[in-house]
């Protein structure tokens, strides 16, 4: 067995679970928008779903320095709709989701001193943070 | 062969032992997990891993170096489940 913290481990799958959705919601998205003709919607998506993975990459390598295999579980379904506004709605909604669920594993490493993870999950924050602006910004 | 406590499920490849633990609400499965890192800290044996959300905690514990799970991991699991069964679960 290894040493880390319980608590940490399952915060670390965690926020790989809802990075890993997020990067399923952006993508079929972005499948949607390219069906639709709206290049431009469809080329931010797929910018979003690379951010997402790049989240992901940084939690499997957390995963893995702990002994790991990381694995996301079951997805959360995309959520889509008939238009870039619905979709506006449901990635606000999972970004807001992502920045709750920073900030509870943020305190928890706060509140053991494993300022390895602490780091981890504040740049995770403020990543989420900043998307979350952006998409309230642009409007999807 | 040790073999798992009530509720956990043996599996292979390595060889562990898996249990999912279900609660009412969201504190609860915050202070089972509360319980589960103390408990690990003082028996010195900690899950090779952990996934949680609002109301489970799934736990896989292996034996060391990725043998089969023993008298020590038996004991472990058996305080997890003791821990669980203080909390409401449904």
């Amino acid at each position: 067995m290894i040493r880390t913290d319980p608590r940490t481990l399952g915060w670390l799958n965690r926020a790989l679970n809802h990075e890993m959705s997020a990067v399923q919601q952006y993508m079929a998205q972005r499948v949607l928008a390219r069906l639709w003709g709206d290049a431009a919607l469809a080329e931010r998506l797929g910018a979003d779903a690379m951010e997402e993975l790049d989240h992901a990459e940084h939690l499997m390598r957390a995963l893995i320095e702990q002994g790991v295999t990381p694995s996301a579980g079951a997805l959360r379904p995309p959520r889509l709709g008939p238009d870039a506004d619905s979709f506006a709605h449901a990635n606000r909604q999972i970004e807001a989701d992502a920045v709750r669920l920073y900030r509870e594993a943020l305190a928890h490493a706060r509140q053991i001193r494993d300022q390895h993870h602490e780091a981890l999950f504040a740049d995770l924050l403020a990543a989420e943070m900043e998307h979350l602006a952006g998409i309230e910004e642009q409007g999807s | 062969m040790t073999t798992p406590p009530e509720g956990w499920e043996a599996r292979g490849r390595p060889p562990s032992w898996f249990r999912r633990f279900t609660f009412a609400k969201y504190a609860e499965t915050r202070d089972f997990l509360d319980g589960v890192a103390a408990l690990s800290e003082e028996l010195g044996l900690h899950p090779q891993n952990i996934n949680f959300a609002t109301t489970h905690a799934n736990i896989t514990i292996e034996g060391a170096d990725q043998q089969e799970p023993g008298e020590a991991e038996l004991a472990f699991a058996l305080r997890v489940n003791a821990l669980a069964a203080t909390r409401a679960g449904p």
